[in-house]
C-alpha cells in the first residue's frame, strides 16, 4: 500500500469514522463516541483568544476522563437545545507505514433551541491523529480547535 | 378571586428591600438609565495589566456605547512600559477607529488608518498629513488630540470611567480595596491565561445576581458534592461594603467529594488551601477564587435581555509550565466553557429572563435572612439598593418618584 496516499478503503474508513464521531455526538451516544477512540486516546479542546493573544486549552482529557465526564453529564442541568455537527474531511496524511493518519476536518455545529430556532453555535477544525488497530481505525488524539469566539450557552459535552 | 391568583399578583408580603419588581430586568427605559448612570457614569474594570505587557500594548473595548482604547505608554521605569492610559478609540479628524482589532502593539505612534494622522501614546497629535491644507483656517496638530478617559489601576486591575467627574477609584471602592490588595498584592504579578465570552439571553443583573448568590449552589452537582456538605459551610459571613461591593469569607471545599484533586499547592495570593472566595465590585466585577485559580467576570449589557459576559482566568506570572497546566485544569474543571457549572448557571438565568418577559411573573423574592451567612440574601439586597440609588429608582417600585431618598437598610431584623 502506498503510505502517502493510503488505500481507498482506509480513506473511506477514516471518513466514516469522522462522520460517525459527529453523528454520535448529535444523537447523544456518548459511549459510542468514546468507542471511536483508542484505549489511550485523548480529547483536547483548544481556542485562540484574539483578546489576550493566547492559545488556550479548555479541555485536555484522557478517554477515561472524558468517559467519566460524559457519564456524569445526565446529573447536570444542561442546555436543552439540540446540536448538529456538520463535518468535512479536508486532508488525510498517512505515515508509519500507513498505520497512522493525520486528518484535518472542518466542522460547524448548529444549535436548535427548544423553540425550534437554529443558529450556528461554533465552527472550527478537528485535527485528528488516527491509529490503525485490530478493530480498524481509532482516534489516538482529537484536537478540537474552535474558531468561534462569541458563544451562546456553553456545553460540557464535546464539540 | 382565587386566593392563589391574587397572591401571585400582589406585592410580596415582605419588607420592600426583600423583593424587586421584575420590570427592572425587562424595561427599555430602565436599561437606558442603567447604561448612562451606572456604566457610563461609574468605574468599569476593563482588563488586567498583564493584557498590556509591553510599551505600546493596547486593548479595545466598548463602554456605555463608546469605543475605547486602553494603551500602555513608553515612558515607564525599568523597561516595563509606562502608565496605562485610555482614550476614545476615535480619530478626532473624521471618526475612524485608531485600532481596529481587539489587541495589539503600537510602535512609538498611533496612526489612524484613514488619513494617516498620528498621535503619541499620551494622546497628543504628532502629525497631520499635508498640514498646509489647514493653514488657511489656522488648524494645527496642537488643536487636536485624542479624547482622554479617566483610568486608574489597582492591584493590576485597570478601571476606566467615561464620566469626567467620577469620584476617585479609592473612594468608590472604599473598604473593598483592601480585598483587592489582599488578592492582588503589589509584589506578586498575576497573569491572564484564559479568556472567553458569551452572549447570554438575560438581563445583566441576573448574571451578577446568580454569581453573587450562594443559595443557588444547590443547582450545581459539583457544589453539592464539594461545598454544601462542608461542616463550616454556613459559618462564613458576607461583608457588605459601601457602594454595593461585597465579599464573603473564605471556606474550604472538599474537591475529593467530586472526584477532583485537592487544591493545596500553588495557592493564589491571600487564599487558604481548598478555599473558595467570592467578591463583587459593583456593578459587574465578580471575582471568584478557588484556591489555585482566579476567575474574573465582567459584563457588557447589550439590551434588557442580552448580556455579553467576559470570563478571565488568572494565575501567577511566575508559574512554571507544570503549575500553569494545573491552574488551567483547575479553572476548566468548574468554570471553563466546557466546565461543569457555567452551563447550569446560564440555563438558570436564561429561563428566569423568559419568565420575566412573559409578563406573568411580577416579583422576585430576596427575603432570606441568615445573619449574613452564605445563603442570606443581604448581599443581593445591597446590590439592588445600590442599583436603585444610582438609577434613581426603587427596585421594588421602579415607577415611584425617588428623589434623593437614601437607600433602605438591607440587613434583616435578626441581624440588626
Amino acid at each position: 500500500m502506498n503510505a502517502v496516499t493510503g488505500a481507498t478503503e482506509d480513506r473511506e474508513g477514516i471518513r466514516t469514522l469522522t462522520s460517525r464521531s459527529a453523528r454520535f455526538l448529535n444523537e447523544g451516544r456518548f459511549a459510542d463516541f468514546i468507542a471511536l477512540f483508542a484505549e489511550d486516546g485523548h480529547y483536547i479542546l483548544e481556542a485562540e483568544s484574539a483578546e489576550i493573544g493566547k492559545r488556550m486549552t479548555w479541555l485536555d482529557l484522557s478517554c477515561a476522563e472524558l468517559d467519566a465526564l460524559l457519564e456524569e453529564s445526565p446529573q447536570h442541568v444542561h442546555d436543552l437545545a439540540g446540536r448538529k455537527h456538520m463535518v468535512t474531511v479536508e486532508e488525510i496524511d498517512f505515515s508509519d507505514g500507513g498505520d497512522r493518519a493525520d486528518v484535518l476536518s472542518g466542522f460547524a455545529v448548529f444549535r436548535t433551541d427548544i423553540d425550534g430556532r437554529t443558529e450556528v453555535y461554533a465552527v472550527g477544525n478537528y485535527a485528528d491523529t488516527l491509529r490503525r488497530t485490530d478493530d480498524g481505525w481509532r482516534i489516538a488524539t482529537r484536537r478540537v480547535i474552535v474558531e468561534t469566539r462569541m458563544f451562546r450557552t456553553p456545553t460540557p459535552t464535546p464539540l | 378571586m382565587d386566593d392563589r391568583i391574587s397572591r401571585w399578583d400582589a406585592r410580596p408580603d415582605v419588607p420592600p428591600t426583600h423583593y424587586v419588581d421584575n420590570r427592572i430586568f425587562t424595561h427599555d427605559g430602565i436599561f437606558a438609565d442603567e447604561q448612562e448612570k451606572i456604566f457610563a457614569g461609574g468605574w468599569k474594570l476593563v482588563c488586567h495589566e498583564s493584557e498590556l505587557p509591553d510599551p505600546g500594548s493596547y486593548r479595545t473595548l466598548t463602554l456605555g456605547g463608546r469605543p475605547l482604547l486602553v494603551v500602555r505608554g513608553h515612558d515607564g521605569e525599568g523597561g516595563r512600559g509606562g502608565d496605562i492610559k485610555t482614550f476614545f478609540n476615535i480619530c478626532p479628524h473624521r471618526g475612524a477607529p485608531l485600532a481596529r482589532d481587539e489587541k495589539g502593539t503600537f510602535g512609538k505612534r498611533i496612526q489612524c488608518f484613514y488619513h494617516l494622522w498620528t498621535f503619541g501614546l499620551d494622546g497628543a497629535c504628532t502629525g497631520i498629513t499635508r498640514p498646509e491644507g489647514y493653514a488657511p483656517v489656522g488648524l494645527t496638530k496642537d488643536d487636536v488630540g485624542l479624547r482622554p478617559v479617566r483610568t486608574e489601576v489597582l492591584g493590576g486591575l485597570v478601571f476606566v470611567s467615561i464620566a469626567d467627574d467620577v469620584e476617585p477609584l479609592a473612594d468608590f471602592l472604599g473598604p473593598a480595596a483592601d480585598n483587592i490588595r489582599l488578592h492582588f498584592p503589589q509584589d506578586v504579578a498575576l497573569e491572564v491565561f484564559h479568556y472567553h465570552r458569551a452572549e447570554i439571553r438575560c438581563n445583566w443583573k441576573l448574571w451578577v445576581d446568580n454569581n453573587s448568590e450562594q443559595y443557588h449552589e444547590f443547582l450545581h452537582v459539583l457544589n453539592r458534592k464539594t461545598g454544601l456538605t462542608q461542616p463550616n459551610y454556613h459559618e462564613r459571613r458576607w461583608h457588605l461594603h459601601p457602594n454595593g461591593h461585597n465579599a464573603m469569607d473564605q471556606g474550604a471545599m472538599n474537591y475529593g467529594g467530586a472526584g477532583l484533586e485537592a487544591r493545596r499547592d500553588g495557592l493564589m495570593p491571600g487564599m487558604e488551601p481548598d478555599a473558595l472566595m467570592v467578591m463583587l465590585l459593583f456593578p459587574d466585577v465578580m471575582i471568584n477564587v478557588r484556591a489555585t485559580v482566579m476567575r474574573i467576570d465582567t459584563i457588557t449589557p447589550v439590551s434588557p435581555d442580552r448580556t455579553i459576559v467576559e470570563w478571565r482566568g488568572l494565575g501567577l506570572k511566575s508559574d512554571t509550565a507544570a503549575q500553569r497546566d494545573e491552574r488551567i485544569r483547575h479553572h476548566n474543571q468548574v468554570w471553563g466553557p466546557a466546565g461543569r457549572n457555567l452551563p447550569e448557571d446560564i440555563a438558570a438565568v436564561e429561563s428566569q429572563q423568559r419568565a420575566m418577559e412573559s409578563g406573568g411573573f411580577p416579583w422576585s423574592i430576596y427575603a432570606r435572612e441568615e445573619e449574613l451567612r452564605p445563603q442570606d440574601d443581604s448581599n443581593l439586597r445591597a446590590f439592588y439598593q445600590e442599583w436603585g440609588r444610582r438609577v434613581g429608582r426603587w427596585p421594588h417600585d421602579p415607577d415611584a418618584v425617588r428623589g434623593d431618598e437614601p437607600s433602605l437598610s438591607v440587613i434583616g431584623g435578626a441581624a440588626e
